[in-house]
Order: structure tokens, then sequence, then C-alpha cells
């Protein structure tokens, strides 16, 4: 009976390869998705990518400009991309102005050699992707008010910011997967238990409980255990609101046909949790987490712009961003802004990918009820 | 003697009976008494609500019965824990009615199959015993091997149950208990799974609880015959004995409305609360 | 002649190549006949019931043939001429009961909405109606039905009111498309009384769909089989049961013993 059947393509394709089909022709979520590619990309390699090191200061510079790159030499002719110099002055209101030297001339060179930096760790280099040489400097997006280079300062602070997101997420999404999924699965005292817990953590107002949270992080604890102790209490507030949801999904599917087989064969609760409930809630979950992505961005970013998250000199977008509540500087300064811009830049793609998944695995969760 | 029931009861609870509201329930399974012996298929037949399931389920420790015993070849297994339960559930296993529903959507066929053998998990320690035994079964539910990298979706209603027939097979279960399988297939299909069942039993040497409405397919697989009402059993017979000679009002309604489409007018059936299966000869049982 | 299809071929949008689902379907209903379509599943029964109130679905569309009902061409019809047809002269009546009926309404103002969308009479004359339609199929206690929600009523009692909401315009027609099969036996024979009794009282046609020949074949006056989108048997209900020709007819009967 079955000969007389042809099945498409050689191997079955699995739900989730349907949705993805679904997901890539959604152009705008794809467009989001290289977008968000590139930015991780760009903090993986920041050391390489950015002409100078997060920490690289200049006080001759302060505040500086966009360096523009020229093409074209003062004969109009075509010449290889250079910046000139700059001097700085003070005008009769004690106000910075920057004037340009054209008697220096600093061409754009490429694998340059700059600050040493150690690449992913443990490989020792100092060239980087472009710059200028030493005494020149290059300001793409100008400079803070040390002098050091914004554009650098994103790549380095997309480290922490875009990381900070990611692995928060992940801990509080295991959390949650697994605390609904035992409550709604054993129900009883235990889904009682857990859901009060869940609702305790829900109770307290998100932003005070991350300022109170990190209030009890010890004073001397260096930057990088700050780092994840704000990861650890980011997730910690995170969890509770997807336990819940995911909570009410398990106890309808646990009366489902293929739950009450897998308990005739034997199968012991955990393994059932795990490979045929929780999985089932995946529509829903992944989505969410997507959603929920630029939350903890924002919460970092709030956290490092009230000075209580990652400490200067390392870069977040966040603490770029205190410099710049002065609205004097941003008038006379507004490039000290752009961290903004890629934190909204961000999340804007986040939402667009998470609604696009929500989207394409809709049709599946329906398609299950058949 | 397989499997016995006595006295089992199932109450399940409808409301907490706060503030002097007594609490309320529905006796899904209300006083049951069941013997099944090997080699005799059994049929339990009534119409929705009459606690059959449930009885499937209790059969299968999927959830704790309230009272009663169940008795798996002379051991008493009611009051087990699922630990200790679980050697017993190689003996008997369960195809579902919905064969929508009974094959995780999610998993290739393979993966579903290889569940089943949780239990046997020494047994099938190596790749090549896996593969020969999922052909194996495969093949005596008339269904080529190449199936195992697809997905249930891809599949009919009458191709997805012999892939349930299938799994349930893997341990080689003494019993298999079929609830309402072929209720939601239609009756060309419903004869050849029929059939496939019928041969599947000399080959795995197997016994049948079969769970239906279906008074027609029920008569082509069973050799004796309870007909249950509101979780009580009311006749039980050999099944020609109940064909020709139904001695329960209600078993003469069912097969009145069966068979006859025939159906009298709105009767009540009173069912004592406290009745007793009396012998008619021949081992044929009915409640007063 | 009520219904007459005449050639009826439906086929996947946009895809020549493949078998049709309706392969030149032809069939004619009297007035006050039960007309039985019986097949398979995929064997294009359902679909034949729903092209003629043109509730295809999208992907499939009609390449030939012709639908006359009481004389009109039911495939020249606009979508407004469809509608109002639906209900007033053709009532449908579907499997699954549970999704018949919108959870979040009481069944009494659903079935009040057909009237009212159809009809004139006032709120007093409409549940005077309902009361007698819901009489009608059965239900003894019209008032309590009236203002139950679709969960509360029994599986049975939930057919019945779909029933006297599909024939609460009085249509000519009634399309049933599996009506009794998830029902039990007990009510299954109860509803095929009211069939009978429907066609008697209201005069009506009902095109029975159904993959139980044997429930069908006491109940209707001509039967036709179908097997992969054909008609390969037709004929009374009698001929059919002792004279059947096709193989696959042949098949259907046997599995009835």
């Amino acid at each position: 009976m079955i000969k007389n059947r042809t099945f498409g393509g050689d191997r079955g394709q699995s739900q989730f390869q349907m949705a993805l089909e679904r997901f890539k022709q959604n152009r705008l979520a794809m467009i989001c998705f290289y977008v968000l590619f590139s930015l991780y990309l760009g903090a993986l390699g920041a050391d390489f990518l950015a002409p100078y090191s997060y920490g690289s200061e200049e006080r001759n510079y302060s505040y500086c400009p966009p360096t523009m790159i020229q093409f074209f030499n003062e004969q109009k002719n075509l010449s290889r991309p250079f910046v000139y110099g700059r001097t700085l002055t003070f005008d009769q209101y004690q106000k910075r102005v920057y004037t340009t030297d054209k008697t220096k001339k600093f061409p754009l060179k490429f694998f340059v050699k700059g600050d040493e930096y150690k690449f992913l760790g443990f490989l020792k280099s100092s060239h980087h992707l472009f710059g200028v040489e030493a005494p020149g400097r290059f300001y793409l997006f100008g400079a803070d008010s040390r002098g050091r280079d914004i554009y650098s300062r994103i790549l380095h602070g997309a480290r922490i910011s875009l990381s900070i997101g990611l692995i928060g997420v992940i801990i509080s999404f295991s959390i949650g997967l697994l605390v609904g999924g035992i409550a709604g699965y054993f129900g009883g005292w235990v889904d009682d238990f857990l859901m009060r817990i869940c609702e305790i953590v829900m109770m307290v107002p998100g932003f005070y409980l991350l300022l109170a949270l990190r209030a009890v992080v010890p004073d001397n604890f260096n930057s990088l255990q700050v780092y994840f102790a704000i990861i650890v209490i980011l997730s910690f507030i995170g969890w509770a609101s997807l336990a819940r949801i995911i909570r009410g999904m398990c106890l309808s599917l646990k009366t489902r046909d293929y739950v009450l087989a897998a308990r005739t064969l034997g199968v012991s609760n955990i393994k059932i949790i795990l490979k045929h409930i929780l999985p089932h809630t995946l529509s829903y979950s992944i989505a969410a987490v997507m959603l929920s992505i630029p939350g903890y961005i924002l919460g970092e970013s709030a956290l490092s712009l009230l000075g209580l998250g990652i400490q200067d000199p390392y870069a977040s977008w966040g603490n770029m961003l205190s410099d710049a509540m002065s609205i004097v500087r941003i008038k006379f300064a507004p490039w000290i802004l752009l961290p903004g811009f890629f934190i909204f830049l961000t999340v804007v793609c986040f939402n667009m990918i998470g609604d696009a998944l929500r989207d394409c695995l809709d049709p599946l969760y329906k398609g299950e009820e058949i | 003697m397989l499997l016995e029931l006595k006295n089992l009861k199932k109450y399940f609870l409808l409301n907490k009976g706060l503030f002097d509201r007594k609490k309320t329930y529905v006796k899904a399974v209300d006083g049951i008494n069941l013997v099944l012996k090997a080699g005799e298929n059994l049929s339990l037949v009534g119409e929705s609500g009459s606690g059959k399931t449930t009885v499937a389920r209790l059969i299968l420790k999927l959830y704790p019965s309230d009272e009663g015993s169940i008795f798996w070849e002379g051991q008493d297994v009611t009051h087990l824990r699922e630990k200790e339960f679980l050697p017993y559930r190689r003996s008997v296993q369960m195809v579902f009615q919905d064969p929508y529903s009974s094959l995780d959507p999610r998993l290739p066929i393979r993966a579903i199959m290889k569940e089943a053998m949780t239990l046997d998990r020494l047994k099938y320690n190596s790749v090549k015993r896996v593969e020969e035994r999922l052909e194996e079964l495969l093949k005596a539910v008339n269904l080529p091997g190449s199936i195992l990298d697809r997905y249930p979706h891809e599949f009919s209603g009458g191709e997805r149950q012999r892939i349930a027939i299938a799994r349930a097979l893997v341990l080689n279960p003494k019993l298999l208990i079929l609830d309402e399988a072929v209720s939601s297939l239609d009756v060309i299909i419903q004869e050849q799974l029929i059939k496939l069942l019928l041969s599947l039993q000399t080959e795995f040497n197997m016994t049948y609880l079969f769970i239906s409405h279906n008074l027609r397919v029920v008569r082509k697989i069973s050799h004796v015959i309870a007909v249950m009402v509101k979780g009580k059993i009311v006749e039980v017979g050999p099944t020609e004995k109940i064909f020709s000679n139904p001695l329960h009002p209600y078993t003469q309604q069912l097969l009145s409305a069966a068979f006859d489409y025939k159906v009298k007018q709105e009767q009540e059936i009173d069912l004592p609360s406290q009745g007793y299966l009396v012998d008619q000869g021949d081992g044929h049982f009915v409640l007063k | 002649m009520l219904l007459k299809i005449e050639n009826l071929t439906v086929k996947i949008k946009g895809n020549e190549n493949t078998l049709s689902i309706l392969d030149d379907v032809s069939l004619e209903i009297p007035p006050q006949t039960i007309f039985a379509l019986v097949g398979g599943s995929g064997s294009g029964k359902t679909t034949s019931g729903l092209s003629i109130t043109c509730l295809l679905s999208p992907a499939l569309e009609i390449v030939q043939g012709k639908i006359h009902f009481q004389g009109e061409d039911l495939l020249n019809y606009s979508p407004i001429q469809m509608q109002r047809l639906r209900g007033k002269e053709i009532g449908m009546i579907f499997q699954e009961p549970l999704y018949a009926f919108n959870p979040v309404y009481r069944i009494g103002f659903q079935i009040e909405e057909v009237l009212k969308y159809h009809t004139l009479l006032n709120h007093k004359e409409r549940q005077e109606k309902i009361c007698d339609l819901l009489r009608l199929v059965g239900l003894n206690e019209p008032k309590r039905i009236i203002n139950s929600y679709s969960h509360q009523l029994s599986g049975g009692m939930r057919q019945r009111a779909m029933i006297a909401q599909a024939i609460a315009l009085h249509p000519q027609l009634l399309i049933a498309d599996e009506p009794t099969s998830n029902l039990d036996v007990t009510l299954q024979a109860k509803i095929m009384d009211l069939f009978l009794q429907l066609k008697n009282q209201l005069k009506l046609s009902i095109l029975l769909i159904s993959h139980d020949l044997g429930m069908v074949s006491h109940l209707a006056d001509e039967i036709a089989v179908m097997m992969n989108g054909k008609i390969v048997e037709r004929g009374k209900t009698k001929e059919i049961l002792q004279n059947a020709q096709h193989p696959y007819t042949r098949q259907l009967l046997e599995a009835l013993v």
C-alpha cells in the first residue's frame, strides 16, 4: 500500500525544519538576523576590528568630533585615503574648538600596528583591521571625554551588552522551563509550592529587585565578578513569568496520549518531561525568549548608566551613555549618543525576530491539534 | 488466568465540598469484577461515559484505584509503587484511540519505536539489534522499514495505528489493550486492522482486551464480551451467547440499536448499587 | 429534481497533472429523499458536500461541471446569493458537534442569529420558533437548552441542537457530513430516527455523507458509492444491497457482516 505513495524528499521534514523554512521567507526577519549576526561578530572580533583598545586615552583630543576621511589631496587629485591632524584651541567662552591641521597627514592603513591585545584570550597580536599610525588619531565616531575612540568602545562594549543578554536569557530560560515543566507535570503540592515561589518573585517590581540585588553584591568584587553577578541577578528576575506559562502548557500536555504511551512503556518522569513535554512548549518559549533578550540588554544598560553595572575603564553601551546625561555635552558632542543607537538597533532586531518566530512557529502549534 | 479485577473502583472528584456542600464524585468505575484468561480475547463494550477507558487505565496503573484489587497472573499488583510495577509493564501494553495524538509529532518513527525499548535496554544494546527488531516489527504490521526516518504527520490514520501496534509489540506483551483503536477509522481500514490483529495474535502469542462501542467489530475479534454501564458490568458471557441471547435490558437495547438501528423510547436503566453477577450457565453472567 | 450535479470535477489549484479530488461526479437528488454518499476517507464525499454550498477550501477549484439546485445553476451564484442560500434553502451539519457552536455564546443566541438574519420575525416569535425546533429534534426541555452553553450539553444533545439550527429556516436540502460518526450506537439510532422524521414531517431531502454503509442502508432511499473521487456505483438502496456490482461496494458490504 505504501509503495504507491511518494513522500516529499528523501527524509521526512520535522516540524522544526518546516518552521525554519517559513522563517527564512520572512525578509525583514532575515535582515534583522544578519544585522544581529554582524553585531555579534563585531563583538567577537572587537580587538581586531577596532583601531584602539577600550582604554586608550588621549586627553588632547577630548570630545574630538569624528574624523573625516579625505580622498582628495590638496591638488584635488585622488590619493590614498588619509586624515588630517587636529589641534585643540579654546575660544572666548572656553569652549573646545578643533581646527584641522592640514600640515599633518596620516594615511589610513590596513592591518596597522596598534595597541596590543590577546585575541580570544590567548593569541597575542597587535594588528588592527584599519587605523592610522601614531601620533595621528582616527576617530570614526568621535571621541569621549578622555579622548577614547567611541567606535572602538562601542565594539568592545558590544561584548558586554550583547553577551549579558544572551547568557542571562539562557540561564533564566533553563530555570523557567525546568520549574514550569516539573510544576505542570507533577501537579499537586509540588505545583502549588513552585508556583507560590514564582509569584513571590514576580511580585517585586523588576527594577527595584534589580537594584536591591545589586546592593547585595560585595564591594570588593572585581569587574569580571560584577559582570557575572549582574547576569545572575537579571536571570533571577526573568525566569518566573516564563515558568508560569510553561506550567500552564504542561498541565494540558501531560494528558496527551503520547505521554500516556510513554508512561506505559516505563519511561522515567524526567525523561518524559524533557523529551515529550518541554519540546512542545518550544513554539511559545523560543519566541518569548527572543522577545525578552532586549529586556536584559536594557537592564544592564540601566544599571551601568547609574554606575552600578560595568565600571570604567571597561566599556558597555550603558556606561558609555552615562557620559551623555548632560544636555550641554550632547549639544556640543552629539556623537556620544551613538551607543544608544546601537542599543535601539539591537532591541528592534530581537523584537522583529521574536515576532517572526512566533508567527512561523504558531501554525505549527495549531498543526498539533489536528 | 492472566488478569483478574476484583471489585475495582475509581471515583473522580467533582467538587471539593467547601462550605457545607457535600463532596460529589463521578463513579467512573464502580465495583468491577473481571477475569481474563490467556488466549481468550475479552471485549469491554459500552457507551461513552460507561467507564471502559478508565478500566484500561487502571489496569495500566496510569492512575491509582480507590478500592478493589488487580491481580496479574495471580500476583496482587494493586498497591505496588511505580518502581516495583515496572517489570509488569512489559506484559501489558496499549494502543490508543486517536492515531493523531498517540505518536509524538516531533519525533521520527525510529525514535518513537526505540522509546518502547526503554525497559529492555540491556537486550537492545547494539545499533544492529535495535534496527533488526524495528524492521521485524514493522514487517509484522505490513509497513516497510524505510518509514523509520519519517514523521507521524506523513501517514494516514490507519498507518499510524499500525505503527502504534508495532510500538506496543516491541516488549512482546502478553496482554494488548486496544482502547477504541479502530473507532476513528473508516470501515474498510477497520476490517484490515482487525484481520492484522487476529494474525498477530497467533504470531506473538497475545491476548486482547478490546474496548469499543462498535458491536459489529467486537463480534469479529472477541471470545468473551463484557457490557458496561455507568461504571458497572451488567452482563458478561461468550460472544455468541451475548449476541444470540442478551439477558440484561441494557444489552438488549444496545444490540437493537447497533444492528437494527432501533431504539425504544428513553428507557432509564436502573442499576442496583450493590449488584452481583449471577451465573446463568455456560459462563454467562448477568447483574442482578 | 431538487439537486442535480453534472460532471463535477474539482482539482487542486495550479496543479494540472495531479489526480482530481472529484472526477466527473454526477448525481441527482429528488425532493423528500434521503440520498447517501458513501466512501472511505479521501474518496471525495466531503468535498462533494462542500462544493454544493461553495465552501471549498481556496486551494481547490472547480474545473468543470454544473450544480443545479431547484433549476438554478449554483456555480453562477455570487457570494451574496450563496450566503442567502445557505441556511435558507440548504442546511449543513458536520461531524464534530463540539465545534459547531461558538462556546462563548448560548445555544439559543446562536440559533436566533440565523432567524434574525434571514427572517422578519420579532424576538418573541423567534423564541417560540426556537422552542418548536428544539422539540422537533427531540429535545424536550427547550428553555433549558436555549440558555445553555455548548459544553454543558451532552454529545447527542449538541448534535440535535446543531440539526435544529440547520433546519431553522426549513431548507429543502439538508447536507449531513458524518453526522453520527462520533456518537454511540444508541444515539446514532436516535439521530437516524430523527432524520426519517424530518424527511416525513418537514418534507426535506437529506444528503447523507458517511463511511458506514450499514447505517446508511437503513436510512437512505438511494446510495452512491465513491472511491478516489469517482462515483463507482449508484442506485436504489435495495438494489445496491442485493446486487452490488462494483468490487469496492462488495468490499464495503462484506465489512458489514
